[in-house]
């Protein structure tokens, strides 16, 4: 299979390929369940004994490791093949396979050679034990390990970084279960499945709560800065994504830095500029049209159903000053009103009737229904397109979608919400951010209120336009993204980049904020070394990948960029369309193919750092259990877990005490108040005092 | 009322105002050192953490050197004039009171503020001060002219705080290039201060 797969270059081929392969072996009912996907290569059967998923949320960057023990129940060598989306916004970071008890770091390699390498080792009469993680589209990994003997046990490990959504004060964390890739699968596990979370946020955390598994979790609240959440199940149903949200104090309008440098090279930095609940204003009414697609992709996952969910929710939001209207598309766009209707209480139940009468079916042709959208514009009330589908447009649509969305009447803005995992979700991205609206993406465990609510807040107006960020002082450079976009509530801007030089900066912004200029210099300062948030370091890198996608994608050729993104995909060890992750069986294997121990050397910085988080956490923990005791007992504590000898490079570990990351809060001042203030002598006061002066010298003096 | 009765015979450094020298120089080398500001300055968190020193220290940080300049010409004048007519603890406790009086009505009337700057509060007092015993002053000794231009101006300053307060900015202050939210309460209220510290000390 692998030599056609190499024949076959397009994506689209493999995919087919791998979905016939997916439909033979739902025949022969798989016991599957978890992220990661086993068709057991030419229909052998791998069974899920083990699925333990630890989540580590660090003040917005979220490390997700997700651990499998897979067993081959059938009585011949198989190859496996196991096939995962990627959650919004994720950059797998490792990838790693336990080879003879041991554990085998893998390191990114340009990805035609690293197919090379792990064919070389299928063909030999002695097959050594490969692994080989690649990207096949934006939104699907695939890994193949060969051989797996039969009963075997082949134990796997990855590792994704991800930022984190904020709505307002809320953040939601999906760990993806629902995929379409195994809808039609058994959908209970056959072992045991462990889901551990622990949430470390500098603004204090009021609530952590699971729509999708409401009583399945048990949350323990250690401090306000810190939260626990864990579930297991045994032979689970687990058909469902595991959705998290976090409550936290509402952040202030502000800046926040985190920083990792490793001594002596350049460092990494993220800015990130949050708006605060002081800068929300009142809004007059506005008008909606929401545009539902109901073309045949969407009958799969629940995604329609989740769709009505959502506009439905999102209608109950609307104050009675909106207008809105719903459009269905597949082929063809249907109306539900032929004209914008207040949102008093019979358009919402007429809108509900409408909803509930669309099926889906049909193909995809997203253009008539933005046409149809546009010509609700009126000329005094601004208007939101706001688009639910999977994105799964025709492929020669696309190029015409993205040049309408640059012609839309003004004061119009075209928001995109992306309905399930299988989401076309770079499409959906590009289009609301050449619109200057947002994207959201919604899972079928999701609270659809809430998340209604939170994207009407984004909806009411941005809060800061024209935005620009400068810094000297230190030398910054390669930032990302290289245009600001708009500035939302609940969707804070993040900006990363590298610098050299070290010590206090000036941060200026400028921009329109809340419909004020805004020029604002803050101080921060940069470090010469700075062991924590090693993790931005590759979320920058990755965020130069994408961007160098999409702009390639704008020209319509990649070949300008693809030597780039193989150097930043094996420089930051990230998976990308051309590089992957390889697993080779010990270091000479490494050595004899001339691969560098980057990521191993990388993996066990990250570890260090992630291992110095835990240990703040634990004594937060032990903290919190100490009030809880009557009186402390000895306890002997065993680990129930095995120790695995890790064959990696050790980098240079400091002895020091854990540190906490660097951050710094800045508020920012916008006119409209909340953040700085100052008494201001302006020449008219600076006069009148100097008269004052003047006239009291003269008659203090006669005096 | 009390004048500081200095002779010829005392040393001529004596009559500089050099409390006020001090001050101004502080403001000017807090703003020089990178992040002296953010140490300094009035921040509403870290008061209520502990750190009540910024409650004085947060009039001598400014926002950027315009801020500083136009603050600072008015404190040198004024602070000069009154430490030399009313002697130097006559200055410092107009300048002590009006700082603690200022944050305090920040801290009260302006809770959404987080962070403040400027002297412009403190010279506001000064002024007023200063005036107060000038018209006193002038209308003992029958300073007709003078106590009426006096007049005239205390009244000018109070209907130009009175619209900032009506307006909630300072006029020919655009606090949207200027960086920062102009607090008119601070003007009013050091103002106040600086009547109350001539009626009471001087």
């Amino acid at each position: 299979m692998t030599s056609r797969l190499k024949t076959f270059r397009p994506s689209i081929v493999r995919i087919w390929i791998f979905g016939l392969l997916l439909a033979a072996f739902t025949a022969v009912n798989a016991g599957a369940a978890g992220l990661l996907v086993a068709d057991g290569g030419f229909g052998g059967v791998l069974e899920i004994a083990e699925h333990d998923v630890r989540v580590t949320f660090n003040n917005g960057v979220v490390v997700t490791e997700v651990t499998q023990v897979f067993t081959n129940t059938e009585n011949r060598t198989v190859e496996a093949l196991y096939t995962f989306p990627v959650p919004e916004g994720a950059s797998v970071s490792n990838f790693s396979m336990w080879i003879n008890g041991q554990e085998m770091v893998g390191e990114v390699v340009e990805k035609e050679r690293a197919r090379e390498i792990y064919n070389s080792y299928k063909q030999q009469p002695q097959p050594l034990d490969p692994g080989l993680l690649e990207q096949v589209d934006y939104k699907t990994f695939e890994m193949r390990i060969f051989p797996i003997f039969a009963g075997a046990e082949q134990r796997v490990q990855i590792t994704y970084y991800q930022e984190l959504s904020f709505d307002h004060d809320q953040a939601t964390y999906v760990y993806p279960l629902a995929t379409s890739t195994r809808q039609e699968m058994d959908s209970r596990t056959q072992g045991r499945f462990a889901f551990n979370l622990d949430v470390m946020s500098e603004i204090p955390v009021t609530a952590v709560e699971s729509p999708s598994h409401k009583g399945d979790f048990v949350v323990v609240r250690h401090a306000p800065t810190y939260y626990q959440a864990s579930l297991e199940t045994q032979g689970g149903d687990l058909n469902r994504d595991v959705v998290l949200t976090f409550e936290t104090e509402r952040p202030r309008t502000g800046l926040d830095l985190v920083v990792t440098r490793e001594d002596g090279e350049d460092g990494t930095f993220l800015l990130t500029l949050t708006a605060g609940p002081e800068l929300e204003g009142q809004v007059n009414g506005m008008d909606y049209v929401f545009v539902l697609d109901v073309s045949g992709s969407m009958s799969e996952d629940g995604k329609l159903a989740t769709s009505r969910s959502s506009i439905s929710a999102f209608v109950e939001a609307l104050s009675s000053r909106d207008r809105f209207e719903m459009l269905s598309f597949n082929v063809a766009a249907e109306s539900a009103f032929g004209g914008l209707r207040s949102a008093d209480a019979t358009a919402r139940s007429d809108g509900a009737a409408f909803l509930r009468s669309r099926n889906a079916r049909g193909g995809t042709t997203l253009r008539p229904a933005i046409e149809l959208a546009y010509r609700y514009k009126d000329v005094d009330r601004p208007l939101n397109v706001v688009i639910l589908s999977d994105g799964m447009t025709e492929e020669d649509e696309r190029n015409i979608l993205l040049k309408m969305i640059g012609q839309r009447p003004n004061s119009t803005r075209v928001f995109c919400i992306g309905v399930g995992n299988d989401v076309n979700r770079p499409l959906l991205q590009q289009i609301a951010d050449e619109a200057g609206g947002l994207a959201a993406f919604i899972s079928r465990g999701d609270n659809f209120a809430r998340q209604a609510a939170a994207f009407k807040r984004k909806l009411t107006r941005p809060v800061g336009t024209n935005l620009t960020m400068g810094i000297e002082g230190v030398d910054a450079y390669d930032v990302e993204p290289r245009q600001l976009p708009n500035l939302f509530h609940g969707a804070p801007i993040r900006l990363y980049g590298r610098y050299r030089g070290a010590g206090p900066a000036q941060v200026r912004i400028q921009g329109t904020v809340g419909g004020e200029i805004l020029d604002q210099t803050v101080e921060l300062d940069f470090p010469e070394e700075e062991a924590a948030n090693p993790e931005i370091e590759r979320m920058w890198a990755w965020h130069r990948v994408e961007r160098l996608l999409r702009e390639a994608e704008k020209e319509g050729s990649r070949s300008g960029v693809i030597d780039e993104i193989v150097r930043l995909g094996e420089g930051f060890s990230i998976v990308t369309e051309y590089t992957s992750f390889l697993v080779l069986e010990n270091d000479s294997e490494y050595q004899r193919w001339k691969i560098e121990r980057r990521n191993a050397l990388r993996t066990a910085r990250d570890r260090e750092a992630l291992r110095e988080v835990r240990e703040q956490l634990e004594t937060l923990r032990q903290r919190s259990a100490l009030k809880m005791a009557p009186e402390p007992a000895p306890v002997q504590i065993a680990s129930s877990e095995p120790q695995p000898t890790v064959t990696t490079p050790q980098p240079q570990v400091r002895t020091q005490a854990p540190q906490q990351p660097r951050r710094r809060s800045i508020d920012l001042v916008p006119s409209g108040g909340g953040g700085g203030g100052g008494g201001a002598i302006d020449p008219l006061s600076a006069f009148l005092a100097l008269l004052m002066a003047g006239l009291a010298f003269a008659a203090l003096r006669r005096s | 009322m009390r004048l500081d009765t200095s002779s010829c015979s005392e040393p001529p450094w004596s009559r500089l105002p050099g409390a006020t020298a001090l001050f101004a120089g502080f403001a000017v080398l807090v703003f020089l050192i990178p992040g002296g500001s953010s140490q300094w300055q009035y921040d509403r968190d870290a008061i209520a953490a502990g750190e009540g020193w910024r409650v004085l220290t947060g009039h001598l940080t400014h926002w950027n050197a315009e801020h500083l300049a136009w603050d600072l010409l008015v404190f040198v004048v004024a602070g000069s004039l009154l430490e030399r007519f009313v002697g130097r603890h006559g200055f410092l406790a107009v300048l002590g009171g009006s700082a603690l009086i200022v944050s305090a009505a920040v801290w009260i009337a302006r809770p959404d503020l987080l962070t403040y700057r400027g002297l412009s509060g403190v010279d506001c007092a000064l002024v007023v001060a200063v005036a107060c015993v000038a018209f006193r002053r002038a209308w003992e000794n029958g300073n007709r002219r003078l106590t009426v231009a006096l007049g005239v101006v205390l009244g000018l300053c109070v209907l130009k705080v009175a619209y900032e307060l009506e307006t909630g900015g300072a006029v020919f202050v655009d606090a949207t290039t200027a960086g920062f939210v102009a607090v008119p309460i601070a003007h009013w209220v050091g103002g106040l201060a600086g009547t109350a510290g001539a009626v009471l000390r001087l």
